[in-house]
């Protein structure tokens, strides 16, 4: 009897550990199909636009770019000049000095003639203390706005510049990243062609700046990192930026804008309470209760995305600083996941609830334990002996020639739109990173994918029992503050 | 061969040997009653297997034999029936002569007689489906394994048969690889291909752009506009030859050289320009392009005619106005806005899809171009039934610094949306047109938010003593941080007096904390 069950265990792990490769094969190529002419349409459209009249247009939108630093004091300065210096005009800079324990601030007040002042500083959403809000004397800093707040995360410091940001679009960035001369137009444009439609959100590529040149502000020269973890992530981020997102873009089914580069709506992001403190996503999450703020008031809307390279950063080369990132990653997807579980297969969340959310479920958050699943599995069936070396070899083939297309592709895809790698040597490199991936680096990413699961079970972080509750709405972030201030 | 191709080829391989999967045939158990009572003999015995010998009814059976033969209903005789071929011999052996020779043998499977053929049918049925395993021959040699090997009742054969659909998960594997090389063989022989003719192209189109450059420059500063209007044929080919003119890459190439010629240059290089390029007959490009299916084929065209002042194709450039297309129907109204003698902007006003801000920039930078050269009608715009164009005549009198428009849209606020009088009030704001201090202080007790703080903003700038007494209300109702910052600086540009008294009278947190900032001298610039 026992041996009956578990011979059915067997074979119903095995119907469906085939469906799941099918579908993750379906699901690729569909990506691929879908991205290819998302990035058509961009390139066609790129070709008629003079970005030239939205710097100085008084009908364009104003932008805040908000840029939380920690403990940037080597850098800051640099990196506030070259925010500075974007080609827009309507922008407002605001950085908010997270608690930092080196000076930052110091810097920030020497290099640009700070001086605190008495700012009317209204707590829209909750933050840490806020310790003072500085400006400049000299009015060729007169964009610059400097916040000296108590640590509370990024995700508290941003809160900290949505309360004091005054334009229409909020630009969240990471303070260290490189931003393109013409990043802001670019990013702005799809708010204002907005018409039956609100833009919500609009996301940027990342693209990675180890090992290139950076002159005034702009990657000059592409080179690809020397080491197998940055090659390895140029990849990764072409697939998830060139492809994923341009996909889920085609569909209106994005989930994510990076929180190194992503532009939104202010009115709604107060509106729905600003971002989450509580999770290590908070980038996911509020794009998520953005889409649920309009999908629970049947308000027509669109969550951009703009492929061009605007935006670089150094990534980590080493394992423990990317197993770290990994992890956080991971929990982010889960937490997100578990505060919006009311829109999983929901019909009313449209392709959120139908589409967006159980891809996310399936393919990203629980890849890392199916993965491992089906390793347990083959070597149960070896144990047992009824292990069959030609579906093993086929299935393993098949979904290694899957990765190695999706891969090449992305590497395509960039050639044939932006073609920033033109060293062919460093092409080459890119092409023996993407054979050897599969073997060196993803069963580490899987890893670090399972120890993101069992750090969430653990309850890393705190704030799991909440988390595990989920929001019933999307106001309900915004009433937990209320809740917790009371 | 690529490493990629080496496992693409290990998988094809896979499959080839996999399709025609070996089978083994089983072979006739007993080929002759002799080999079937041979291994009878060796079983000893069979289970539901038995036998008797019968004799015929008038045969006169001797009296001491009758213990061991019945009769049975039709009169014939039978013996007991014997399990084993061992009793069968020996019961065989105790018979004389006489009956032996009359006696028949018989089988009974489950004691009902049958014939030889069912006996080794049945004993063939029980030996496929394992229930009886054929003894060993005890005679044989129990090193001999090749002989016992071809004993073996199965016997080698090839079924062509295809393998897969026996096994679902085989079959499946089979369907998702199948799958999965046809679309990836597709879309990689589609990339592949696509590459290398955008390579080839961008190859052709520099070549090309050299090509172009020197003549182009000779042509604009050697010839005047009346040469280069009046250029013979002949004079032409000497600068760009027939065969490439008659290539269209090339005279796509030509064009957006023109264009971006054009766009840099001034004055006389302008029309000079623009008569090349109608000279050339490049229009015709421009004319079938807007033509065109394809809606970056029909912008392109647009932009190009737009461009080059193409005024005779303004009828095609009309079928684009309300296109559902976004860019196409921007391009459109663009290019008639540059293009139209008169310029009354009905087009606008009758524009079905909503503008967007990006419509609006672009239609508003050529509106302040022309608008010291073209009469506007700008007040069509505000008799459209499309929200969003209302709106952008608003803007525009405001951006334009229409003046004289002011009363007009004064006029409309008063039976117009909210959304619209924010508009109006801005631009009466920003014209800073007195008189209307009326909408202003209704507009400041609205309950829509952004009606409210848009009028307390323009109170500030325009409003007057009742706006005054009003913000002095207002501010003891309204407890909101945001609307009590903008009711205070308003307070402060219309009467820093009364401003001041307010602040000293309300000794609350925020009042003080609003005060502090709003004479914050480094803040007066945010």
């Amino acid at each position: 009897m026992y041996s009956f069950l578990f011979y059915l265990i067997l074979e119903i792990l095995g119907v469906i550990f085939l469906v799941l490769s099918f579908s993750v094969i379906l699901v690729y190529l569909t990506v691929m199909i879908l991205s290819a002419l998302e990035m058509r349409d961009h390139l066609k459209k790129n070709r008629f636009i003079d970005f030239n009249d939205i710097i100085t247009s008084p009908i364009a939108p104003g932008v805040s770019i908000l840029a939380p630093a920690f403990n940037e004091g080597k850098s800051i300065v640099q990196n506030v000049k070259s925010l500075l210096s974007l080609h827009y005009g309507k922008t407002e800079v605001i950085i908010i000095n997270d608690g930092s324990r080196d000076d930052t601030l110091e810097r920030l007040i020497h290099a640009f003639e700070l001086e605190k002042t008495r700012f009317a500083y209204e707590e829209k959403i909750n933050t840490k203390t806020v310790r003072g809000i500085y400006k400049s004397k000299n009015r060729s800093y007169v964009k610059l706005i400097v916040i000296d707040k108590e640590n509370g995360g990024k995700a508290d410091a941003l809160n900290a510049g949505i309360n004091i940001s005054s334009l229409e679009i909020l630009a969240c960035i990471d303070v260290d990243c490189i931003l393109s001369q013409d990043a802001i137009s670019k990013m702005v444009r799809p708010f204002m062609e907005e018409t039956n439609r609100k833009v919500i959100a609009v996301g940027g590529v990342i693209g990675i700046a180890n090992n290139c040149d950076v002159t005034d502000g702009t990657v000059t020269t592409y080179r690809v990192p020397s080491s197998l973890f940055g090659r390895f992530q140029v990849i990764e981020y072409f697939r998830a930026f060139l492809m994923g997102r341009m996909a889920w873009t085609r569909i209106n089914g994005l989930m994510l804008i990076s929180g190194a580069f992503g532009f939104f709506k202010r009115e709604l992001v107060v509106e729905v309470g600003g971002y989450f403190t509580k999770t290590v996503g908070e980038d996911m999450e509020l794009v998520v209760r953005m889409r649920r703020y309009m999908e629970e008031r049947n308000i027509p809307y669109k969550v951009g995305f703009i492929p061009d390279p605007l935006c670089w950063t150094e990534v980590p080369e080493d394992e423990k600083t990317l197993s770290k990132q990994r992890n956080r990653w991971i929990r982010g997807s889960i937490e997100t996941l578990q505060l919006h579980q009311e829109i999983r297969l929901n019909p009313s969340y449209g392709i959120l609830g139908m589409l967006s959310y159980p891809y996310w479920s399936l393919f990203e958050k629980m890849a890392p334990v199916l993965e491992t699943l089906g390793v347990l599995y083959t070597l149960v069936l070896i144990i047992i002996g009824d292990f069959s070396a030609f579906y093993f070899i086929a299935i393993f083939l098949v979904m290694y020639l899957l990765t190695i297309l999706v891969s090449s592709f992305s590497i395509l895809y960039e050639q044939i739109a932006f073609n920033n790698y033109k060293d062919r040597k460093d092409l080459n490199r890119l092409i023996m990173t993407i054979l050897i991936e599969p073997f060196l680096v993803h069963p580490k990413v899987v890893w670090w994918g399972l120890r993101g699961h069992w750090d969430f079970i653990k309850g890393k972080g705190g704030w799991g029992q909440m988390i595990r509750h989920g929001f019933k709405k999307s106001e309900d972030k915004k009433n937990l503050e209320s809740t917790l201030t009371s | 061969m690529s490493f990629v191709g080496k496992r693409i080829l290990g998988v094809l391989l896979i499959l080839i040997f996999g399709s025609t999967t070996a089978f083994c045939q089983e072979k006739t158990y007993f080929s002759d009653s002799t080999s079937f009572f041979e291994f009878l003999s060796n079983q000893e015995q069979v289970p539901g297997l038995k036998f008797r010998f019968t004799l015929p009814a008038n045969f006169q059976l001797p009296a001491k034999d009758t213990a061991i033969w019945n009769r049975a209903d039709l009169g014939m005789w039978y013996s007991n029936s014997i399990d084993s071929i061992s009793q069968l011999k020996k019961f065989r052996s105790g018979l004389d002569s006489i009956l032996a020779s009359s006696a028949n043998f018989q089988y009974l499977i489950y004691d009902e007689p049958s014939t030889e053929a069912a006996a080794s049918e049945f004993v063939s049925a029980l030996l496929r489906n394992n229930d009886i395993f054929p003894a060993e021959k005890k005679n044989i040699n129990s090193q001999d394994l090749v002989l016992l090997a071809q004993d073996s009742p199965f016997q080698p054969g090839f079924n062509v048969g295809f393998g897969y659909f026996s096994d679902f998960k085989i079959f499946m594997i089979a369907l998702i690889i199948t799958v999965f090389f046809l679309i990836a063989g597709g879309m990689i022989f589609f990339m592949i291909l696509f590459k290398s003719r955008r390579n080839r192209r961008e190859q052709l189109r520099s070549d090309f752009e050299k090509e172009i450059s020197s003549p182009l420059s000779q042509i604009l500063f050697n010839l005047s506009l009346e040469e280069i209007k009046n250029l013979p044929n002949e004079e032409i080919e000497i600068y760009f030859p027939a065969h490439r003119l008659s290539n269209k890459l090339f005279k796509e190439v030509l064009i957006e050289n023109i264009i971006s010629l054009n766009k840099k240059m001034k004055g006389d290089f302008k029309d000079k320009l623009k008569a090349l390029f109608k000279r050339l007959g490049l229009y015709k490009i421009s004319e079938s392009k807007v033509n065109s299916k394809k809606w970056d084929a029909i912008v392109s065209g647009l932009i190009q005619i737009n461009e080059m002042d193409l005024e005779e194709f303004l009828p095609l450039v009309k079928k684009h106005l309300n296109s559902p297309n976004f860019h196409i129907r921007t391009n459109a109204a663009a290019t008639l806005l540059n293009l139209s003698r008169e310029v009354d902007l009905s087009f606008l006003k009758n524009q079905k899809y909503p503008l967007s801000n990006w419509q609006q920039m672009n239609y508003l930078r050529i509106i302040k171009y022309l608008y010291p050269t073209r009469k506007l009608l700008m007040v069509s715009l505000f008799d459209s039934e499309n929200i969003t164009v209302r709106l952008f005549g608003y803007k525009l009198v405001r951006m334009v610094g229409r003046v004289d428009l002011v009363e007009k849209i004064g006029g409309i606020a008063t039976k117009a949306s909210d959304e619209e009088k924010i508009e109006i009030l801005k631009t009466i704001q920003v014209l800073g047109v007195p008189s209307y201090t009326t909408l202003i202080n209704s507009s400041m007790q609205s309950t829509n938010d952004k009606l409210s703080r848009q009028a307390i903003k323009a109170a500030g700038s325009l409003g007057d003593k009742s706006s005054e007494k009003m913000i002095l209300e207002l501010l003891a109702q309204n407890r909101r941080f945001e609307i009590k910052m903008l009711l205070m600086e308003s307070l402060k540009k219309l009467n820093y007096e009364s401003f001041k008294t307010y602040v000293l009278n309300e000794e609350d947190q925020d009042t003080q904390a609003i005060y502090h900032h709003l004479e914050d001298p480094l803040l007066s610039y945010v």
